[in-house]
């Protein structure tokens, strides 16, 4: 019995040698990158990001798939590559600066292929640790259940901020949306609820109040935010906003304003006050400049000057026509006033129309999205991302960001060196959230979608991202609490004709 | 006189010497065949009825669910409490797509029910039949629901409180098996454990488990110290408990959380439509789907606290008889009191299976065997007979009129077969966006996956369509379905070929608009129009094709042909019948210069037949309609309206004349009889008396169908 315990360590040893995986030795080359999915071939990655789970489509009996960095080296059997995070952080502390590269073997006929290498490049450039985001069915009317989320970049942690559920079913149920952070922290931070027990949830240094935006003198409550990074002020658009469907176009649905201005709103004062309301033009998509002293937005001429159909009508039957700029004014904090309207880009001369402006961190480049007409431009098969010098007024498309389907909704890291948006270029329905590295000269690194933990995740996954916001800390004020402000009453806001 | 004798459990019973020394009752002759082959008779039946009579419906409940081998599937339902039981659910009812294979798995599990009531409360062979009465509550729970198929929001709702019932019942069977300390400490654990998997179920069956311990320990003579602090405990967890969970999920209102479970939101004041169901009030038609649950907790409560059952029953044998009898009688009258047994919803439900196999002449033959049908009904008829080809020839032939669904609950056609209607009838996008719309209301079920992929494959979205029917492939009976379709992904080139496609294809001709969805049947009549397709419309056209035939000239006759443009058949067809089910007589006579140039296509002018007739209908709607149009805008010539229109003895020209002649008499004879009869009583009455003779031709729908209420 005695002489069988002796051999334990020695079966022991054989049997990891035999179950580890290990790279075959003979291989014939292939001429081509292995079909990844997600594709993340040759990414530009941070060097504090969660592994890249993806699993190769080639098809093939068995895959052997090489991660080596230096001298270092990890081998992943099958076709669902996934490491783990310790051996996932370790290949990133090595790579740091450098890069992943990573050696996909097939086993087909009994014999093996090798495709062409491809690497994860590991930038220096950390990423924010959180961001947050909502999720939505990519319904047209609909909504059951949204949630806002918020997901730590560097694993795969999720939790919800804030559920529509937390309240109510339907048909009492409500529609959360907006969420927007000042700074990128989390203790002044807002998002609305509407229909039932509607209001924007308000987080005023740490102190959460429901606030009633809609007055006598605007159109709505407030819709699109913009936290002003150095004042107590909230730019927002009021909207009147409605849909209409295609037929038969791939892009299946239009969101259009037919009334839209801009206001700012005081959580100290409980004012708001109008910024840009001309009657003959759709303002919206407020952003402040990193400083403060200048609110940039976008701008639609509109005519409807038949007056035998309705204002509705004549948008709607003029969808295509209706194409924005994008303008700045300037504000003087002392005064609380407004400067006048500067043009920034004029996409209508282009015959486009360019939409969600966000200005870098460092104030240098402001990025957009740019489509052929309107303003919601995830429906739009042809927007993408461009990026202006605000220094020259040149601009570009992030061409290594794009695709030939929607890129929209977009925010800069709190390091200008990311930024984080979504794109439907997997199957022109589902929006996903795409993460891409831009450089000092302002051009960007092939985007790589948001890693999770398995690859089948999106497969089967049937809600969109949208609204995504990087952020420094994660919220800790918890759904139920939220759901308790919801509840409760709101402050309601007075006119002010000055934003001071 | 009593004496003792043992039953062939070995239970002992007390019977009643005098009672058995006396002529056996009608009770007691029939106690043995009752307990020898009423319960198997019983679940048989069942069987046979579910799967054969209800096939279409248990078909329909399997499209209307989704279960798929996947983590995020899994994930996504364990985030609310009861998910589980959701989930289990699920995999359970996808088995209804063989629904003698589901039907038998049903009857199974809810013979387990039958069989464990029996065991845990020891209910004798000679009251068996009482343990009949969970299992007709449960199945009641689930035939009463109609319309609700469509409308609930609970995915697997079909077999949440049978297995619920199922869990319920094995506790508390352990719970009488277990000692003391087991005994006090199982409810506990039960609703702290199982809320997250059973919800409110977990609440209850815990509260029936300690009142269980109670009357056991007073059968047992034991203390009942420790079954009274196990119950204090249990009803102490059962108010806090959810609360506790209220803080772990994120998904759950706070209203909810004593409810979660039991798809208790859909029972709010908005879902319920005026419609009267067998009753004049609504809240009462409310209850009833309420009664089912119910019965089955007053029958586990019953069970639970009854000191009958537990092994030392002193009812004689001819109790036994009479309450077996109302046990089976009661349960007998249950299932007949609820279930859903509509005509027009069963043939809804068998027109979508008969569609999914393309066996058109089933749709429409299933058309016939209602009085009056719903407006889905007809748009499926119709749907049927335009791929047969008989669209114009018979759709008047059928039963009419506009029945909204009987239901207490508002339906809405977008929700019932809208998804269907749209694919088939080429509207792609509105398709997809109901799919899409209410897998947000309901969650993805794979009749929306499947209308879903179809339409976006014959959108040309490719990638869209290869989504869904990668998830088909991971249920358990849509594999081949979606590998199927995903031949015409991966090989776009092969759908044009593909004859399933054709008629779909073949309707979408039309030009991209913007506009809103009023309804399925509003969007079809007043969108599926071909005069959209048209530069020009008039009726110079008509007269073009009138003269060039008249006059044998074949050139002129192709230049009007090509005037009309080049619109598909089925399309135009579909436009025209539009048009007469609105009882636009413009519209249809817009349209019929360019149906008439498809129907002369390849005539030759110098036979002397050379035109057939136009189909019937057209026949009927265009004497009519050139009657009420008086000549004033269209002249279609007396010699070449003798071409297209049947004026034999007996034709169309003269059913018309017979038509005109016995609404007139008729009407004389009623005023007669009634002067001051109102309008339309007056109609009312003469669309009984001429339906038998005219009631399949269009001018009768035009006059006397009336009060169509589409949804």
């Amino acid at each position: 019995m005695r002489n069988i315990f002796r051999y334990i360590p020695l079966l022991s040893l054989l049997a990891v040698v035999a179950c580890s995986t290990q790279v075959p030795r003979e291989y014939e080359t292939v001429n081509a990158l292995p079909a990844v999915f997600p594709e993340y071939t040759n990414v530009t990655i941070p060097c504090n990001i969660a592994p890249l789970t993806f699993r190769i489509e080639n098809e093939a009996e068995d895959y052997v798939t090489s991660f080596k960095v230096g001298d270092k080296e990890t081998v992943v059997a099958g076709s669902e590559v996934a490491l783990s995070m310790d051996e996932w952080n370790g290949l990133l502390a090595e790579a740091k600066g450098d890069s992943i590269k990573i050696d996909v073997f097939a086993r087909v006929a009994g014999g093996w292929r090798k495709y062409n290498t491809f690497v994860f490049i590991v930038s220096e450039d950390e990423v924010d640790p959180y961001i947050s985001y909502r999720l939505i069915p990519p319904s047209y009317v609909a909504y059951e259940k949204l949630t806002i989320n918020q997901r730590a970049l560097s694993n795969y942690d999720e939790d919800v901020i804030f559920s529509n559920q937390m309240i109510n079913a339907e048909p009492n149920g409500q529609c959360i949306n907006c969420h927007a952070y000042k700074n990128y922290r989390t203790d002044n931070m807002q998002f609305h609820v509407r229909q039932t027990l509607g209001g924007t949830v308000f987080v005023h240094n740490g102190e959460m109040k429901k606030v009633n935006m809609k007055c006598d003198s605007t159109i709505s409550a407030g819709v699109y935010p913009s936290f002003n990074p150095k004042y107590d002020l909230v730019a927002y658009s009021v909207n009147t906003t409605g849909q209409v469907f295609h037929t038969r176009h791939a892009n299946k649905v239009e969101v259009q304003d037919t009334l839209s201005d801009i206001i700012v709103y005081n959580p100290v004062a409980e004012t708001v006050t109008k910024v840009a309301s001309d009657p003959n033009a759709l303002e919206v998509f407020p952003t402040w400049s990193p400083d403060g002293e200048t609110l940039y937005y976008c701008v639609a001429d509109v005519e409807c000057d038949d007056p035998s159909k309705t204002r509705v009508t004549q948008l709607v039957e003029g969808y295509k026509d209706i194409k924005y700029d994008i303008v700045r004014r300037s504000w003087n904090p002392v005064t609380g006033t407004f400067g006048n309207v500067d043009t920034v880009f004029l996409a209508t001369a282009l015959g486009k129309s360019a939409t969600f402006p966000r200005v870098s961190p460092c104030g240098k480049f402001l990025l957009f999205a740019l489509g052929e007409y309107g303003c919601f431009h995830i429906w739009h098969k042809d927007a993408d991302l461009y990026l202006l010098s605000l220094e020259d007024g040149t601009y570009w498309p992030l061409e290594k960001a794009n695709s030939p389907f929607a890129e929209s909704y977009h925010s800069w890291s709190s390091n200008g060196r990311w930024i984080l948006f979504a794109s439907r270029r997997k199957e022109n329905n589902y929006s996903r959230l795409y993460l891409a590295h831009v450089n000092a000269d302002g051009s960007s690194d092939k985007a790589f979608v948001l890693p999770q933990r398995t690859s089948g995740h999106y497969d089967f996954f049937d809600r969109s991202y949208n609204v995504p916001e990087f952020m420094i800390e994660p919220v800790s004020i918890t759904p139920q609490e939220f759901a308790e402000v919801v509840k409760g009453e709101p402050v309601s806001v007075k006119y002010s004709s000055n934003a001071k | 006189m009593t004496r003792t004798t043992k039953n062939n459990k070995g239970t002992i019973h007390k019977v009643h010497g005098d009672v058995m020394a006396k002529t056996p009752s009608p009770f007691v002759r029939v106690l043995p065949f009752l307990q020898k082959f009423a319960v198997p008779l019983f679940f048989i039946a069942l069987w046979a009825v579910l799967a054969f009579y209800e096939s279409a419906l248990l078909k329909r409940s399997a499209s209307m669910s989704l279960f798929l081998f996947d983590s995020t599937f899994f994930e996504g339902m364990l985030a609310v409490p009861a998910g589980m039981l959701s989930y289990l659910g699920c995999f359970f009812i996808q088995f209804f797509h063989y629904p003698a294979l589901g039907a038998a798995i049903y009857v199974a599990l809810l013979f387990l029910v039958y069989w464990l009531t029996r065991k845990v409360f020891v209910i004798p062979v000679n009251y068996s039949l009482l343990a009949l009465v969970p299992v007709v509550a449960l199945v009641a729970s689930n035939t009463q629901l109609g319309y609700w198929l469509f409308y609930l929001k609970m995915p697997g709702y079909y077999y949440m409180a049978l297995l619920a019932t199922l869990l319920t019942l094995l506790g508390m069977w352990a719970y009488r098996k277990s000692g003391a300390v087991v005994r006090f400490l199982l409810p506990v654990v039960w609703v702290v454990a199982g809320y997250p998997f059973m919800g409110v179920y977990a609440l209850v069956s815990s509260l029936l488990m300690a009142l269980f311990g109670i009357m056991l320990a007073v059968q047992e003579k034991k203390s009942l110290l420790l079954p009274s602090i196990a119950l204090l405990f249990a009803f102490v967890l059962v108010i806090f408990v959810p609360r506790f969970y209220y803080g772990c999920y994120n998904l759950v209102a706070k209203d909810l959380i004593y409810t979660v479970g039991v798809p208790v939101t859909q029972w709010s004041e908005k879902y319920v439509a005026n419609v009267v169901y067998e009753s004049e009030s609504v809240w009462q038609c409310i209850c009833l789907y309420w009664l089912p649950l119910c019965l089955l907790l007053l029958s586990m409560l019953l069970a639970v606290i009854s000191p009958a059952f537990r092994g030392r029953s002193t009812f004689p044998a001819r109790m036994s008889g009479a309450v077996n009898c109302s046990a089976l009688l009661f349960s007998l009258i249950v299932m007949a009191c609820f279930w859903y047994r509509d005509t027009n919803f069963r043939i809804e439900n068998k027109q979508m299976v008969a569609m999914w196999d393309e066996d058109w002449a089933a749709v429409a033959e299933y058309a016939k065997d209602t009085d009056e049908p719903t407006r889905q009904i007809v748009l499926n008829k119709n749907l049927a007979l335009v791929n047969m080809g008989k669209l114009g020839q018979e759709m008047f032939a059928y039963p009419d009129g506009g029945l909204l669904p009987v239901s207490p609950i508002s339906v809405h056609m977008t929700h019932t077969d809208g998804s269907s209607i749209y694919y088939n009838y080429g509207k792609f996008n509105y398709c997809y966006r109901w799919c899409v719309e209410n897998s947000v209301e309901y969650g993805w079920r794979v009749e929306y996956l499947k209308n879903a992929a179809r339409s976006m494959l014959l959108s040309g979205e490719y990638k869209l369509a290869g989504r869904y029917t990668r998830i088909l492939k991971s249920t358990l009976f849509n594999k081949g379905w979606a590998q199927e379709l995903e031949k015409y992904i991966d090989n776009p080139e092969l759908i044009a070929r593909e004859p399933s496609f054709a008629m779909p294809l073949s309707f979408a001709c039309y030009n991209d608009v913007l506009g809103v969805d009023e309804g399925v049947e509003v969007h079809l009549t007043s969108t599926m129009d071909a005069l959209g397709l048209r530069q020009s419309i008039g009726t110079e056209n008509l007269l073009a094709l009138r003269d060039a035939f008249e006059a044998g000239d074949i050139e002129a006759l192709k230049a009007a042909q090509e005037n009309v443009g080049e619109v598909s058949h089925p399309y135009l067809e579909t436009s025209m019948t539009m048009a007469l089910i609105k009882k636009d007589s413009k519209r249809f006579l817009q349209l019929f210069d360019m149906y008439l140039a498809n129907h002369m296509k390849g005539v030759d002018l110098k036979a002397g037949n050379a035109v057939k007739y136009l189909p019937v209908h057209y026949q009927e709607a265009l004497l009519l309609f050139l009657l009420l149009d008086k000549g004033q805008t269209v002249q279609v010539g007396d010699a070449f309206l003798g071409k297209i229109v049947s004026r034999a003895p007996g034709g169309t020209e003269s059913r018309f004349n017979a038509f005109q002649r016995a609404v007139a008499t008729n009407r004389d004879v009623i005023s007669k009889k009634y002067p001051d009869m109102s309008e339309s009583r007056m109609n009312a009455q003469l669309a009984t008396i001429l339906k038998e003779e005219f009631g399949n031709t269009y001018y009768y729908y035009y006059f006397f169908v009336k009060k169509i209420k589409t949804y």
